[in-house]
C-alpha cells in the first residue's frame, strides 16, 4: 500500500504534529517520537499519521484474537492495561487512545513495538524480530528470542564504530528486488545490567517505562544511518548450557524456517491476511543472503569474544 | 478432561522426571523419548508463549504486571486447545496483586503436585544453583524468594515467586482452586507403578499397565542420566554439572550436617511433619530413607 493513499491531512488541526522519517517513512505525529523532527516535511506528504482519537471496542470481524490484540485484513487492534490502545490500519494510520494518568513515555514504547511492527505489516514490509547495523555499505541483523542479546550486541557493534540501523524491529524492504534494511528508531532498548557490561552509565538515560520499577533504558544512538542498506547476512543468535561460541552458515534449504520463525510478531500476519506474502519475502531474503547460526553459552555472554567471531563473517 | 493440567512443584522434585515419563507414554515408541523433546510440557512461565499470544512484549513491562495478564494468558491458552494441556509450574500457587489467582480455576482441568524430602530438596537444589547447602536452605526459608527475578535484566522466563518451601506446598495442596493429585518423589521411586498410575488416572488417561510400566521403565533414572551423559540436556543449569545427579532419597544423610539438617526442621517442621518427613515426636524420619 502506498503513501498515496492518504488524501488529504488537512481535517486534522492538531498544532503539535511533528513530522519525522522513520522506517523509510514521512510520519505526522501527535506524539513526539523519538527521532530528530523533520521541520520542512509537510503534513500532507505524511505516508502515516499518529493521532489521539478513540479506538474501537473491537473489531467487526477479528481473524485473530490474542489476549490483548485482535488482527482483521488491514486493521490492528491492541490494548495495554493501564496504558493505551492502538488502532492500526490500512498501513497508514495509527489512533492512540490513552488510559487515564498513562504517561507518553509508556505509550511510546508500546507504539514503538507491536503498533509499528503491524503498521509495517500492513505496508508489506518484511519485520523481523531483530537488530541491525551497518558494515561497509551493506547491512547485517541480528534475530533470536527475547533475552538473546540482540540489543547488546547492536550496542556492543556501535561502541566499534559500526552504524546503527535498528533495534527490536528490523525493517526489511524487497521492492528493489536485493532485500534492504531500512533503518528504524535511533536507539536501542538496553537493561542495566547490559549498560554496566558495556560501560555505560544509565543515571541520565530514560527509562523505557514512566510507571514502574523496570530497570530498562532508552540509549540514543549517535551514528545514525539514514538510507536503507543491502542486507548481507543474518545471524540468529542462540544460546545452550554448553560452553562453547560457535557460529555455522547455514545451507541454503535451512535459511527460510529460522527468518519465519524470528519474525517480529509473526502471529499477527496470520490476522492481516499477510501470511503467503511473507513467506515469499522470507524465501526472497533467503535466496540473496547468508544466514548463519550463532550459539553461545546460556551463562556469561563473553561479549568481546562473541563480537571477534562475527566480525570474521562481516563483508570485506 | 478439559483445561490445563498443572505440573506444579518446588525446584529438584521430580518435576522433570514425570515430565519424562508422561512424554514416554504418550509418544508409546518402543525406545525412549529423548529428554530433549519435552515440548509437551512446556513451563507456564516461558517468556515466548507470553510474548507470542498477549500482543505486546513482556520485557516491557514489570513482573507484576505480567502477572497480572497471566491468568488470562492461561484461559486462552486452554480454551485453544482441543487437548488435555500440560504444563510445567515451580510458581506457587498465589494470588495477584489484584487478587486474583495466579492459575484460576477456568483455565485448570487438575494440578498434580509433586512434594520431595526438604532436606533432600535442599541438597539437590544448592547443585542444581551450583551453590552451598547454606545457601539453599536459606532461599528455601526465605518467603520473597523467586526465580528469574531481578529487573536489571532479562530472563528467558518470567518471574517466578515461589514463597518458602512450606508455603509453596500448602499453596498448591490447600488454597488451588482446583482438584489437585499429590505425588511424593519418594512414593515414584519405591512404589512407581502403583504412583504413577495414580497421576494417569488422574489425568483422565485410561493407558493400560504395560504401557505405563514402559513409559517408567524408559524414564528412570539410569535411562535419562545415560542420555543426558550422551547428548546433554537442554534444560540443565549452567551452574550445574549435571541435571540428573543422584536421584536418591536421604543423599542429606551424607551431605547435611547436623546444624544444616536442624534448620531446615526449624523451618518447615510443621510441613515435614504434615507429609511424613518428620515423625510425630518432631525427629527426622530415617524409614523413608533407603
Amino acid at each position: 500500500m502506498a503513501g498515496s493513499m492518504i488524501t488529504s491531512l488537512k481535517g486534522i488541526d492538531y498544532p503539535m504534529t511533528c513530522n519525522y522519517r522513520i522506517f523509510g517513512l514521512n510520519i505526522a505525529s501527535r506524539l513526539p517520537l523519538p527521532s530528530p523532527a523533520l521541520p520542512n516535511l509537510q503534513p500532507d506528504d505524511a505516508d502515516v499519521v499518529i493521532t489521539y482519537g478513540s479506538t474501537p471496542a473491537s473489531l467487526a470481524a477479528p481473524v485473530i484474537n490474542g489476549v490483548r490484540y485482535q488482527a482483521a485484513p488491514d486493521e490492528f487492534l491492541l490494548k495495554v492495561d493501564k496504558v493505551a490502545s492502538f488502532y492500526v490500519h490500512s498501513g497508514s494510520r495509527i489512533t492512540i487512545m490513552p488510559e487515564n494518568g498513562a504517561g507518553e513515555d509508556d505509550i511510546l514504547v508500546f507504539l514503538m513495538g507491536s503498533a509499528f511492527g503491524a503498521l509495517l505489516h500492513q505496508r508489506n514490509i518484511l519485520v523481523l524480530h531483530g537488530s541491525a547495523i551497518a558494515v561497509n555499505g551493506q547491512s547485517i541483523a541480528f534475530c533470536g528470542p527475547s533475552g538473546i542479546g540482540k540489543s547488546t550486541l547492536a550496542a556492543a557493534l556501535q561502541q566499534r564504530n559500526y552504524p546503527f540501523l535498528a533495534d527490536d524491529l528490523c525493517a526489511i524492504s524487497i521492492s528493489t528486488g536485493r532485500p534492504v534494511i531500512i533503518p528504524g528508531f535511533p536507539r536501542l532498548k538496553l537493561w542495566a545490567d547490559t549498560l554496566k557490561k558495556l560501560d555505560k552509565c544509565c543515571d541520565k538515560l530514560k527509562s523505557v517505562r514512566w510507571a514502574g520499577e523496570l530497570e530498562k533504558y532508552f540509549l540514543p544512538v549517535d551514528s545514525y544511518q539514514h538510507a536503507p542498506l543491502p542486507l548481507q547476512a543474518v545471524f540468529i543468535l542462540e544460546s545452550s548450557n554448553k560452553d562453547t561460541l560457535a557460529v555455522t552458515q547455514l545451507p541454503g534449504n535451512e535459511k527460510i524456517d529460522p527468518l519465519i520463525e524470528h519474525t517480529y510478531r509473526r502471529r499477527f500476519l496470520h490476522g492481516l491476511g499477510g501470511k503467503k506474502d511473507h513467506f515469499k519475502q522470507c524465501a526472497a531474503v533467503a535466496a540473496n543472503v547468508d544466514v548463519h547460526r550463532v550459539v553461545r553459552p546460556d551463562k556469561g555472554f563473553r561479549l568481546n569474544e562473541l563480537v571477534d567471531l562475527l566480525a570474521e563473517h562481516f563483508p570485506l | 478432561m478439559n483445561g490445563i493440567i498443572w505440573l506444579a512443584s518446588y525446584p529438584k522434585s521430580g518435576n522433570t522426571w514425570f515430565r519424562i515419563f508422561l512424554a514416554n507414554l504418550l509418544r508409546d515408541c518402543d525406545t525412549p523419548v529423548s529428554i530433549n523433546e519435552l515440548e509437551n510440557t512446556p513451563i507456564a512461565s516461558a517468556r515466548i508463549l507470553f510474548d507470542e499470544n498477549i500482543g505486546f512484549e513482556s520485557s516491557d513491562l514489570t513482573a507484576d504486571e505480567i502477572d497480572r495478564i497471566r491468568p488470562e494468558l492461561y484461559c486462552h491458552l486452554a480454551k485453544d486447545s482441543d487437548t488435555p494441556l500440560f504444563m510445567k509450574v515451580h510458581d506457587a500457587c498465589t494470588l495477584t496483586d489484584g487478587n486474583i489467582p495466579l492459575f484460576p480455576a477456568a483455565a485448570t482441568a487438575g494440578a498434580i503436585y509433586f512434594i520431595r524430602n526438604p532436606l533432600d530438596v535442599a541438597v539437590s537444589f544448592a547443585h542444581h544453583n551450583g551453590t552451598g547447602y547454606d545457601a539453599a536452605i536459606a532461599s528455601m526459608a526465605d518467603d520473597s524468594f523467586s526465580l528469574c527475578g531481578k529487573n536489571d535484566r532479562l530472563y528467558n522466563q518470567l518471574r517466578q515467586k515461589l514463597h518458602t518451601w512450606s508455603n509453596h506446598v500448602q499453596s498448591w495442596l490447600d488454597n488451588a482452586p482446583f482438584p489437585v493429585c499429590l505425588l511424593s518423589y519418594e512414593d515414584m521411586k519405591t512404589n512407581p507403578q502403583e504412583t504413577f498410575t495414580r497421576a494417569v488416572r488422574f489425568a483422565g488417561l485410561d493407558f493400560d499397565q504395560v504401557r505405563i510400566e514402559k513409559a517408567i521403565r524408559f524414564s528412570a533414572f539410569e535411562a535419562v542420566r545415560q542420555q543426558e551423559e550422551a547428548e546433554g540436556f537442554q534444560e540443565k543449569s549452567a551452574s550445574s554439572k549435571r541435571f540428573f545427579r543422584k536421584g536418591v532419597i536421604g543423599s542429606w544423610l551424607e551431605e547435611l550436617t547436623i546444624e544444616q539438617m536442624q534448620q531446615i526442621v526449624t523451618d518447615h517442621g510443621p510441613v515435614m511433619r504434615r507429609f511424613g518427613y518428620l515423625t510425630k515426636n518432631g525427629e527426622i524420619a530415617l524409614d523413608i530413607a533407603p
